[in-house]
């Protein structure tokens, strides 16, 4: 009998967990358990290594140190099917649907069909019984779902649903959750955290990996809290509040005060926006936002990912190709911008460091010299009468990129051929060299690593103190105190806080980042 | 380096797509040296047949680049078929209504109007997918067919030919044919070769320079490999997908130039033996390299004119084999694509 609440109370244990890439040690000795039938958050910033961790439990990476024990039994996953077969499941943050597709067809697609060879493909698919078989599962746990409609026409919040029918239709018992409620509304998150405490109910072991730390409160029985690859603590919510769980996520690390700043207030604002609303897709990304920036100042913008910040960015930097209402006024060096095109804001002074490297900030497939050029080919030194000065394209970036320390010195190389780091310091340094007055840096060093961390940090504070104003977007908390002068808070598309260098308070900003009152 | 290679790559695709076609003549019991001994005469023979390759080279390079340039921005233009119709139904249209127009002004006229109809084809599917997003393919093959429904129009009703039976319009005026001026034609006065494949091949390293050393160029291509990344940079992703295949439709419009102006004097119907499709193959052989596109339009021109004998010379062989060539030889340049995505793969391996 002791044995068995033994087992039950250490359902899913992680026993020394580490993992390093390279210098970086994203998992170090983690240690924790799960209990069975219980709700536990996974709560840490971005690169705190929650996803490390997920990844070293579903097999895609293996662990340098320390197991994993489901049930009493050490896991040695190679892949995810091993893990899908021992009742693992994990609805990822951005969902691997189909939009085409029935709800149905995707339950089918996820099935492994007990035929084989050549009756595999000629007969015709159980679809009645497999229909019949999941209206059961959905029955079960009273959650419904329009099973021939294209996914694509569900709502998150349905297809939400459907991710999570998959792996109860697979018997998972353990469901990983990663971010599940970044993309509902908040009327959705109360259906939906009713439909997760009615699993707990039947039995289900739930894993949630947040940063919300309301939702932490008001869902989870147990937490874990992940800082910098350390885990720094394991326990029940009972008892915790919304600042003391703050101050475990983010920390009481000591903080070198940045500089005061002489920010002169007579300088008219770099960037001033007033009563920015923007409203999309039947929902409101940003409610009546107002920041300023100044010259030679570093503001930030906190925030968890995805209440707002991308849709502010994009209104920033390529107004005119945003199709939503918008309200409000934005002025960029003291030009009304809400309506100018990306190069017009360019042109103006401003670059931009975007949030999606490979998506939006470099030609992958283009060598280093037409990777400098993208964003600045209008400009008149590089080109004369229509035709590229390749020469001097090519000197200035080679000039850039020793500058800026990014290896291979290659123009010639293929952008595919460079690491992430090397990527994003190419992007810095190529922004940069173009000394802006307003500089818009989203997400600056997601992704890379330490070292190129530090150098990109300098370079942004170098331009700071040469008198640009800098804009600094970042969900990693600890990098928006480092460098950031003033500090907005951003949480569901409002403006929650404002706070100046001396007045920061890690735990309040944590707070606030989740959800908390004023 | 790297075009050395590509250019390899494409030289060995097309040898071993020409040796398995020739294998399989074999199989329909030919002699397979036989038949590449017919093929090369019948391209290289004589001063005649040779002037026709060069007539095949120069529409293929004006339908390869209408491939090529939409492809660099992104878009995959199969309706060159329809847009060197369009170009010279134009051109013998006008050749037809103002038939008392002399040297010089009534080519450029003649020419001028069949670019700017033929680009007008190529511009509705390329706005329609700037700013409806309907896809290029679908719309410009539509575009195909009812290119050819109004070219068959003209044909049977407005520009008849009253002096033949044959489904073709009437001759254009003296003025509009540049032969006595052409120093091309005079080479091999028998053949249709026009100076227009000078123009062709002019246009090609136009062509090659401006996506290689223009901004326009290079936005262009920025648009094609990224498109986000290209409006993140400022550049207006649709106007050039909008401009590519505004100029790929005047390009193939050219062959209009070639066909009517330079050679036929009028507009035939069925005169194009699928120039806009073979030019799909011209510009792959070629990876869209401008330049690679004048070799490239130059071999497939010859494999069009073998073809046409290999009806004559053999028992079992049509010339529908021409078609049968092409796809063992684009298959095997595709095949050879791959060798090298292979290598890129290994290379990752192993840093």
């Amino acid at each position: 009998m002791a044995t068995q609440k033994n087992s039950a109370d250490h359902f899913l244990e992680f026993r020394s967990v580490s993992k390093s890439f390279g210098t970086l040690k994203a998992n170090q000795d983690i240690s924790f358990s799960v209990r069975a039938g219980s709700i536990h958050a996974l709560i840490g910033e971005n690169g705190a290594g929650k996803s490390t961790l997920m990844k070293i439990l579903f097999g895609l990476y293996s662990a340098d140190a320390g197991s994993i024990l489901l049930d009493g039994q050490p896991t040695a996953f190679t892949n995810s099917i091993e893990a899908k077969a021992a009742g693992l499941g994990m609805v990822h943050q951005h969902f691997m649907l189909a939009g085409p597709i029935s709800a149905l067809d995707h339950i089918i697609l996820d099935e492994e069909s007990p035929r084989r060879g050549l009756a595999r493909w000629l007969a015709p698919l159980p679809r009645k019984a497999i229909l019949k078989n999941v209206e059961k599962v959905a029955e079960k746990f009273n959650m419904p779902v329009p099973w021939n409609e294209a996914v694509e026409n569900l709502p998150v919040g349905l297809q939400q649903r459907l991710e999570i029918l998959k792996l109860l239709y697979n018997q998972a018992e353990i469901l990983i959750l990663d971010e599940p409620t970044a993309v509902l509304t908040p009327q959705e998150i109360d259906g939906f955290f009713s439909q997760l405490r009615q699993l707990k109910a039947a039995g289900k072991t739930i894993l949630i990996i947040t940063h919300k730390l309301k939702e932490v409160l008001s869902l989870a029985d147990d937490f874990s809290v992940l800082r910098q690859g350390q885990l720094i603590h394991s326990g029940k919510v009972e008892g915790q509040t919304l600042s003391s769980l703050g101050e475990l996520m983010i920390g009481r690390k000591p903080r070198a005060l940045p500089k005061a700043t002489t920010t002169s207030t007579h300088q008219p604002p770099a960037l001033k926006i007033e009563g920015l609303s923007y409203q999309e897709s039947d929902r409101t990304w940003l409610h009546s936002i107002s920041l300023h920036v100044q010259p030679g100042e570093i503001v930030g913008l906190a925030g968890v990912e995805a209440n707002g910040q991308s849709q502010l960015l994009n209104l920033l930097f390529r107004p005119r190709d945003m199709d939503g209402t918008k309200a409000g006024r934005i002025q960029i060096l003291q030009n009304d911008s809400l309506n100018l095109s990306n190069t017009e804001i360019r042109s103006l002074g401003v670059n931009y460091f975007p949030e999606d490297r490979l998506r939006q900030a470099v030609l992958l497939n283009g060598n280093a010299r037409e990777n400098f050029l993208l964003g600045q080919q209008w400009r008149k030194k590089f080109s004369r009468w229509g035709w590229l000065k390749w020469s001097s394209i090519e000197n200035e970036a080679a000039q850039m990129m020793q500058k800026n320390d990014v290896r291979p010195l290659d123009v010639h190389l293929p952008m595919s051929r460079f690491s992430g780091g090397n990527q994003q310091k190419f992007v810095v340094g190529r922004e940069l060299s173009q000394s802006p007055k307003l500089l818009i840096a989203a997400q600056p060093t997601r992704g890379v690593d330490i070292g190129a961390i530090e150098s990109i940090h300098g370079e942004i504070l170098r331009h700071k103190e040469s008198g640009t104003a800098v804009f600094l977007v970042s969900s990693e908390l600890e990098e928006i105190m480092k460098l950031s002068d003033r500090i907005y808070v951003l949480f569901q598309g409002r403006i929650v806080a404002e706070m100046s260098a001396n007045q920061y308070d890690e735990k309040r900003i944590g707070a606030f980042m989740g959800g908390a009152e004023q | 380096m790297k075009m050395f290679s590509s250019l390899l790559r494409s030289f060995l695709g097309f040898s071993v797509g020409l040796c398995l076609a020739l294998a399989l003549t074999a199989l329909a019991g030919e002699n397979p040296t036989h038949v590449l001994s017919v093929l090369l005469h019948s391209s290289f023979g004589s001063s005649y047949d040779f002037g026709l390759v060069l007539f095949y080279t120069t529409s293929l390079i004006f339908t390869g680049l209408a491939v090529c340039l939409p492809f660099q921005a992104g878009l995959f233009n199969i309706g060159a078929e329809g847009q060197l119709t369009m170009g010279a139904l134009t051109m013998a249209a006008v050749g037809i209504l103002w038939p008392q127009l002399g040297l010089p002004w009534a080519p450029l006229l003649a020419v001028s109007a069949g670019f700017s109809v033929a680009a007008l084809w190529g511009f509705i599917p390329g706005w329609l997918r700037a700013s409806r997003g309907s896809h290029e393919v679908i719309v410009t093959m539509m575009f195909n067919f009812i290119a050819a429904g109004i070219s068959s129009y003209f044909v049977v009703g407005a520009l008849k030919s009253v002096e033949s039976q044959n489904p073709e319009t009437a001759s254009v005026g003296s003025g509009y044919l540049f032969k006595d001026f052409d120093p091309l034609h005079a080479l091999s006065p028998d053949s249709p070769v026009n100076i227009s494949l000078v123009i062709a091949i002019v246009l090609a390293v136009i062509t090659w320079l401006v996506l290689n050393k223009s901004l326009w160029g290079y936005e262009l291509k920025a648009v094609g490999q990224s498109p986000d990344a290209a409006s993140t940079a400022g550049i207006n992703a649709k106007k050039y997908k909008i401009l590519s295949m505004l100029i790929a439709g005047g390009f193939a419009g050219l062959v209009g130039m070639n066909e009517i102006l330079g050679s036929a004097g009028k507009f035939r119907l069925g005169f194009s033996p699928d120039y806009g499709f073979v030019g799909i193959a011209v510009a792959l052989l070629a990876r869209n390299n401008p330049l690679g596109i004048i070799f490239s339009a130059f071999l497939f021109g010859a494999l069009q004119k073998g073809a046409t004998d290999l009806d004559l010379e053999t028992a079992t062989i049509t010339r529908d084999f021409a078609k049968i060539l092409q796809a063992i030889i684009i298959l095997a340049v595709a095949g050879f694509y791959s060798v090298q995505f292979l290598k890129v793969k290994k290379w990752i391996k192993k840093t």
